[in-house]
């Protein structure tokens, strides 16, 4: 019964974690520059990971497992917005122009 | 000394709770290990001048709370606005204005304004913060200044604290 | 049976950031790009600790998770001071 449980809320997690992966993956292959792709990057950092990590903990019950996958959630979390800021003032001092909707219009004209 | 004693302890533990072994060879390697890190980070703040200034309040849990709610509604946006077929983003950049005084209420601003999906910190000043967003609406929540009056208030029980 | 199609998936999305990473028009798209499959890769390791029944891999995707924004950093450092030179 407990296993039953644990197997149906895994599912939801991981499953819906597994979503957000995906669509942060497509996100970076189909939005249009570096500062709207870090956004999709972010999704997958963020809600992605944290949902997967947390499913993989109900599997792992009160382990040390547990505390590890804590360690690793912990950790993407605090590093990757610094990461993904890095990214941007680089980007933004090295002057790649921001894409907007009237950059894209201008060109086509 | 309380600070590097609770550095010590910290370490320790995390030493602790990755090993998982309790010989008495590896609790000692653990000790030397803790022992030597905590030493060479006394040595780089006498290098660098600038003792960790992080002081952890009740607050604290309840802003990642709030944080984890704020991340999550917004991921879902941000998800919605990847699968819509027609792509419907309009991203601009618009400087803020930050009410934090210290570097590390700065640094969890910027970094909060990060993790949530759908704004991106670009540049910071001592007053201000430039934010890149997917669309208007994700700065509009960022312009009635709730995340920025949280932290600011974190601060400042940090503060009265220490 | 969840773990495997947790890894498929993330198989999937590491090559659509494959993808990115070779087509990306700056250096900043392929760098995100690696940093973000850096980060898919540290789930993986997890996952497929679990899916061969020995959590230990946990420790391993630890490991990948440090290394991955040490590398990125360095990387990035490492392009901001070439670009300085090709300035001056």
């Amino acid at each position: 019964m407990n296993s039953i449980i644990i197997d149906i809320f895994g599912w939801i997690l991981i499953g819906s974690g597994a979503f957000f992966v995906m669509t942060g993956g497509l996100g970076l292959l189909r939005l249009p520059d570096v500062y709207c792709r870090i956004h999709a990057a972010g999704l997958t950092d963020t809600l992605g990971a944290g949902l997967m990590m947390v499913g993989l903990m109900l599997y792992a019950g009160a382990t040390l497992v547990t505390v590890k996958l804590i360690l690793v959630l912990v950790f993407l979390l605090f590093t990757s917005p610094t990461a993904s800021h890095a990214l941007a003032h680089a980007a933004r001092l090295d002057g790649v122009v921001p894409w907007t909707k009237k950059n894209t219009k201008e060109k086509r004209k | 000394m309380f600070r590097s004693a609770l550095l010590f302890l910290v370490l320790f533990i995390t030493w602790l709770a990755l090993s998982g072994h309790y010989s008495i060879f590896l609790l000692i390697s653990g000790v030397v290990c803790a022992g030597l890190s905590t030493i060479l980070t006394l040595r780089m703040n006498k290098i660098d001048n600038l003792p960790p200034e992080v002081n952890f309040t009740y607050r604290l849990p309840l802003f990642w709370i709030w944080l984890a709610k704020e991340v999550t509604t917004s991921a879902i946006s941000v998800a919605y606005h990847i699968l819509h077929p027609k792509l419907p983003i309009n991203p601009i950049i618009q400087t803020i204005s930050a009410q934090q005084k210290t570097d590390v209420g700065l640094v969890t601003y910027a970094n909060s304004i990060t993790l949530t999906p759908g704004t991106l910190s670009t540049n910071v000043n001592k007053e201000s913060i430039e934010v890149h967003a997917l669309s208007k609406n994700f700065i509009e929540s960022l312009t009635d200044s709730e995340m920025n009056l949280k932290i600011a208030k974190l601060e400042k029980s940090q503060e009265t604290d220490s | 049976m969840i773990f495997m199609v947790a890894s498929a998936a993330l198989l999937f999305t590491i090559l659509l950031g494959l993808t990115r990473a070779f087509a990306g028009p700056t250096v900043y798209d392929r760098l995100l790009a690696v940093n973000n499959m850096g980060t898919k890769i540290v789930l993986l390791i997890a996952v497929i600790g679990f899916l061969m029944g020995r959590p230990d891999f946990v420790d391993i995707s630890l490991l990948y998770a440090l290394l991955n924004f040490i590398g990125t950093i360095a990387v990035l450092r490492f392009v901001k001071q070439q670009r300085r030179h090709a300035d001056e």
